[in-house]
């Protein structure tokens, strides 16, 4: 299936322009060699090409994904 | 039409089973009966209109897997297993649940004959594939997972082909990226902090960063998966 491809830091900077600064502050870094290893020897970009084919889509960027989460699942809000 | 949900109760499982439900058909069929089977007892989803079962059950466990397809359900979306993280540290677990318990639920399938061929969905993981990657990744990739995880999802695409090629089922495999973000609590999942980095900091909750911020990985939301 297709995703976006973004990095961590991407990530977090679309968490603070969804959610504000306040929201982004609450991250702790923590790195964890075991996740580490396993997450860095995974694919970063995926054509999914049959995939797209059959009408599978991806968000067009982290920004959705966020707002789909608060959506959804956070019926709307969260906490500033 | 019966559908069957094996991990019922996990993330993607219960989103799965709340939009079945509520469209009450699949490909234009009618779905006349669910069954949501996990470890744990899946929850009730309250609104559908045909028949709901919920069965509590380890398809690794002898006899499990015959039983749960005994009722012959005509989809199959194969979605139990053992997470990242999980079939890392625990060896024996990851090959039980996702390598034996799918090959059973396949046996179970083919064991059934008399025509049976359901229409079986596994889930499999973008885990499939192992550095060194082109920029891209294209489908047909080489396979040469990093991980046991990646090795047991692996395995299970093979089988599901050959027993897709013997004519015992009529298999779909999609391998799924990281999906966030991921609803309740944290589990062992190596990707699972993708979704805590945005998940708890919105619940007023401190999380951890695990990997480096250059970290690049493919994240997809749950709600563009169940479609």
């Amino acid at each position: 299936m297709p995703g976006v491809s973004c990095t961590v830091a991407e990530q977090i900077a679309s968490l603070r322009r969804i959610a504000g600064a306040r929201v982004a502050a609450r991250i702790r870094r923590a790195e964890d060699p075991l996740v580490a290893r396993i997450v860095e020897g995974w694919p970063q970009r995926i054509e999914a090409r049959r995939a797209r084919e059959l009408g599978f889509k991806a968000e067009g960027s982290f920004d959705e994904i966020i707002r789909i989460h608060i959506g959804e699942d956070r019926g709307g809000t969260f906490v500033d | 039409m019966h559908v069957l949900i094996t991990g019922a109760a996990g993330m993607i499982g219960r989103k799965l089973a709340q939009r079945l439900a509520g469209d009450g058909a699949l490909n234009g069929q009618r779905i006349g009966k669910v069954t949501l089977l996990d470890v744990v007892s899946p929850a009730q989803v309250l609104n559908f209109a045909g028949q709901m079962e919920i069965v509590a059950a380890d398809l690794s466990e002898p006899g499990k897997a015959a039983r749960a397809v005994e009722a012959r359900p005509d989809t199959i979306f194969h979605l139990a297993g053992v997470v990242s993280g999980e079939a890392e540290l625990d060896f024996d677990k990851g090959y039980r649940v996702n390598l034996d318990g799918t090959r059973a639920l396949l046996e179970a399938i083919r064991a059934t004959g008399d025509g049976y061929r359901p229409r079986l969905v596994y889930t499999s993981s973008i885990a499939v594939f192992g550095a060194p990657f082109p920029p891209s990744i294209p489908d047909d990739f080489h396979l040469t997972p990093l991980t046991s995880y990646g090795t047991q999802k692996a395995i299970g695409e093979a089988l599901l082909a050959d027993y897709t090629r013997r004519g015992f089922c009529d298999g779909v495999g999609i391998r799924l990226p990281s999906i966030v973000v991921r609803p309740g609590k944290p589990n062992k999942a190596a990707s699972g902090f993708f979704s805590g980095i945005i998940r708890e900091p919105l619940a007023a909750s401190s999380c951890t960063r695990r990997v480096c911020r250059a970290t690049r990985s493919v994240p997809a939301s749950i709600f563009r998966c169940r479609e």
